[in-house]
């Protein structure tokens, strides 16, 4: 696939994923993150989170890296991705993972991407830059 | 995100300059094969060739090697005890991809820090980090993640 290929707007295959306490606990560990909101219900409940635990952003920011990553087919090719987080995610919510490109410049494109609730509530929003040649 | 740590209550302009340019101690990671593993399947990715890491690593190691806690790095905007700490935008620049039980060295400093005032939020500060990581063994700069934390300043705030 060439940037020449890509028309402005195409719309990615969306992603859709539920945010699994498990997940949650590993990248704890991973992250070396001491906050109980993704490991201990009770911990949430009392810090008045609901009694549900809460990704971490770094999760979250995942999601539509993937959408891009399949994509592209090659992760390796993604130059640069931003996000602003706007929402908490919890577990067992479904979130839907989106991207569409809105800049080709030779074989450097350019995509939207984003992550809502299933009801389309907004939780991520930023971009992604991928080099369609380089391996 | 959030960070409890002891009251601050110092001038803004004072902060600002003291904070801006701080020069982290930065130090080294290396990720091993089975973080790789797990770590790729909590993020639901899909096959990624091994040694090759998510770059969602990129925010990880550059956190796991900026030579600070994250409660250390925030108390350098010095947040009081009814302050909240949580992430603005974050930015991650892949341009050699990370691997594996590969050793990463990580330097950085706080880029900038800014006050906003708003009408509802009330007082704001967004500290910036940006942290460089390059390949140890080669010093070749693999990869530059940049963070924006968001400090909502409540009883303690001088503006």
């Amino acid at each position: 696939m060439r940037g020449a290929d890509v028309p402005v707007g195409t719309v990615l295959p969306e992603q859709r994923v539920v945010a699994d306490a498990g997940s949650m606990k590993v990248f704890s560990l991973i992250m070396a993150d001491s906050n109980p909101i993704h490991f201990d219900r009770h911990a949430t409940e009392q810090l008045g989170l609901g009694s549900r635990l809460i990704n971490q952003g770094t999760l979250n920011m995942a999601y539509p890296m993937n959408v891009v990553a399949a994509w592209i087919g090659d992760i390796r090719r993604i130059r640069s991705f931003r996000c602003r987080f706007l929402g908490s995610v919890y577990e067992d919510d479904e979130v839907v993972a989106r991207a569409t490109v809105t800049q080709v410049e030779g074989d450097e494109v350019t995509l939207a991407v984003s992550l809502d609730l299933a009801d389309g509530t907004r939780l991520l929003v930023g971009s992604a830059v991928v080099d369609l040649e380089t391996t | 995100m959030t960070a409890a740590l002891p009251e601050g209550g110092e001038p803004f302009e004072q902060l600002r300059e003291r904070v801006t340019g701080h020069v982290l101690p930065g130090g080294t990671f290396r990720v091993a094969g089975h973080e790789r593993w797990l770590s790729h399947e909590a993020m639901q990715s899909a096959e990624v060739d091994v040694p090759v890491l998510h770059p969602v690593w990129i925010l990880l190691g550059g956190l796991r090697g900026m030579g600070l806690s994250m409660d250390e790095l925030m108390n350098l905007a010095r947040p009081g005890p009814a302050d909240s700490v949580l992430f603005g935008e974050t930015e991650v620049e892949q341009r050699v991809p990370l691997c594996a039980d590969t050793d990463y060295a990580v330097a950085g400093s706080v880029v900038a820090l800014s006050r906003k005032q708003g009408q509802r939020s009330g007082t704001l500060d967004i500290m910036t980090v940006r942290l460089e990581i390059s390949e140890l063994a080669t010093g070749e700069l693999a990869a530059v993640s940049s963070q924006t934390y968001l400090i909502t300043r409540r009883a303690n705030a001088r503006s």
